[in-house]
């Protein structure tokens, strides 16, 4: 009941834009929502992204919150939404991904990819291509190659935590790249890659 | 695919042990399913699972600031310039001071969806061999390239070029960093010099410098703090066959937009000569002093507020008793937007904001002034003097 209370005061106070009471809250949380971003995406700078987008949310709303009964469902509501955008943004990268690897092992492509997967395809062949040479060889022996960070770091002979950056580096690069390209191209009604 | 089925993979997937074939299978019906299916999929699981995961400290007090920081970054505008009206122009200062005061103690507003983000650290390097890299800012060290005695990296935001010092001298090879519209870049050269490159502009530069002289091929904006060397080695600043900047050691902005009509080369410090190769005329200016070189080669030197030439470099847009067009060609090159113009303009403005507005902020502060109205369809801008 003290709780309860508690947590009604403390929502007031984020509501007039408290970032104190905010801080408390987000100690609260952030690792449970950190913690299935990790679930979905097994990637670190995904589930900080994750994180960050759905306190965020909460944050630029937060005038809503006088009239929220449980922070938690509120919360979990919102991470719910935040996370399957992501889930849907990172299936479609796996599976465009998996392609580009299976495309260069067999000579020719098989006829029956759609032409949306098909362009996008070509347009991340480029991303990739544009990469500097040592985040290129850490991203496709992560995303295409599929090994561990372990993995690379031993065979480039550099630490995991270099492999590590490199890797986030790499994928953001890719991803804007993607994503400005898409936009350009107002035929792809890929709306995943705009947000 | 059933509903067992979906739970058993996306079971396997938190566990990461998926086969390639199975991986394949739940990724394809993720990406398919509706929106409604994947939130009610995550609903089964996202109370479910342990906590097993935690943010690092400083990891998590990153994020939060990201979190709670303004909306628009850099929300000071600021006033900075005495008002000098010159009897023949009218001048719409009021806007500015008003802007300064009605935004100070206004509430953070979420950013509406017909909007435009300011521009950022966006370059890309053509290497001697041709081979193209997109850079971003980074604070963290990015190796480049790593070539002969030539290391690139991008650290702290900047590219840079270092040279090993016992390198034997050999053919020079030229690279170039250009820097699309809505973008800005900076980069140190092989002799140290710090170079800022404002959006639509271009370097060429050699990966390393004969020991002679020290020649830079440029277009666009560009700012320049060159590194004295021991000896005669001057720096040369070229743009095409239309202006030569020739200088030992010091900061100078140079503005060499082709739709600016004109080069201007303005002096913070030092000491530089400005040649027109067309008229062969040239002239060596002072700090404060600015030389224009017009289309056809004449030469004029004039003195001029620098801090407001090189506003650009320092985050900011300073104008002062600007008329619109000229306010505008700086929008469509940070904004990468394109303007179109209906009606006469007669009037000037004069003010600062920061470069980190978004573009609808930028156009309420314009519009303050009473006499402008700002239009935004996708990336076309209309402006109208009332």
């Amino acid at each position: 009941m003290i709780q309860e209370e508690n947590e009604k005061q403390q929502l007031l106070l984020i509501s007039k834009g408290n970032q104190i009471a905010f801080h408390e809250i987000y100690e609260k949380y952030k690792d449970k929502i950190y913690s299935f971003a990790m679930y979905l995406t097994h990637t670190d700078f995904l589930a900080e992204e994750i994180t960050q987008e759905v306190f965020i949310k909460i944050w630029t709303t937060r005038s809503n919150l006088t009239s929220v009964e449980s922070f938690k469902s509120y919360l979990l509501v919102i991470a719910r939404n935040v996370a399957s955008n992501h889930l849907k943004r990172y299936a479609l990268e796996r599976i465009i991904l998996t392609k580009l690897a299976d495309n260069s092992n067999t000579t020719e492509n098989d006829s029956d990819i759609q032409d949306e997967q098909n362009a996008l395809l070509k347009i991340h062949e480029e991303a990739i291509r544009l990469l500097s040479p040592q985040l290129q060889k850490v991203y496709i022996l992560h995303h295409i190659k599929r090994l561990k960070n372990k993995e690379i770091a031993d065979m480039l002979d550099i630490s995991l935590y270099t492999v590590k950056e490199y890797l986030k580096n790499a994928s953001k690069s890719v991803r804007k790249y993607v994503g400005d390209k898409i936009n350009i191209m107002i035929v792809l009604a890929l709306n995943i890659y705009l947000n | 695919m059933n509903k067992d089925r979906l739970l058993e993979l996306f079971k396997l997937h938190i566990q990461e042990k998926l086969s390639k074939k199975e991986e394949s299978e739940f990724l394809n019906e993720i990406y398919s399913m509706s929106d409604e299916q994947r939130e009610s999929l995550i609903d089964e699981f996202i109370d479910k699972l342990p906590v097993e995961h935690h943010l690092g400290k400083a990891d998590a007090e990153k994020i939060f600031r990201n979190i709670v920081r303004p909306v628009t970054k850099g929300r000071t505008f600021f006033v900075r310039f005495s008002i000098s009206v010159a009897a023949s122009l009218v001048i719409a200062f009021s806007g500015f001071y008003i802007a300064d005061k009605y935004y100070n103690s206004s509430e953070d507003t979420i950013s509406v969806v017909n909007d435009i983000a300011p521009g950022g650290e966006k370059a890309i390097l053509t290497l001697a061999d041709g081979s193209v890299v997109r850079l971003e800012g980074s604070s963290d060290s990015i190796l480049v390239s790593k070539k002969n005695d030539v290391t690139i990296q991008v650290k702290d935001n900047k590219l840079l070029y270092k040279k090993d010092p016992k390198a034997q001298a050999r053919e020079i090879k030229y690279n170039m960093l250009s820097i699309p519209r809505g973008g800005e870049f900076q980069m140190v050269l092989p002799d140290g010099t710090n170079v800022w490159l404002n959006a639509e502009s271009s370097i060429k530069f050699p990966d390393e410098f004969p020991s002679d002289e020290r020649r830079v091929m440029i277009t666009g904006e560009v700012y320049f703090e060159v590194t004295k060397m021991s000896g005669e080695k001057p720096f040369i600043v070229e743009f095409k066959d239309k202006a030569r900047i020739e200088v030992l050691g010091t900061r100078f902005n140079v503005n060499a937009y082709e739709n600016e009509g004109s080069v201007r080369t303005t002096l913070v410090e030092g000491s530089v000569k400005v040649v027109s190769p067309l008229s062969k005329n040239s002239s060596v200016i002072s700090p404060g002093q600015q030389a224009t070189i017009t289309g056809d080669g004449l030469l004029s030197v004039k003195e001029v507020d620098v801090d407001e030439v090189i506003a650009w470099k320092n985050g900011k847009f300073v104008f002062d008793k600007a008329n619109i067009q000229t306010i505008m060609r700086q929008i469509e090159r940070w904004y990468n937007v394109d303007v179109v113009y209906s009606g006469t303009y007669t009037k000037h403005y004069g003010g600062a904001i920061s470069r980190k507005v978004n573009l609808s902020r930028f156009f309420e502060i314009l519009e303050l002034s009473g006499e402008l109205k700002f239009g935004l369809n996708d990336s076309t801008v209309t402006v109208q003097e009332k």
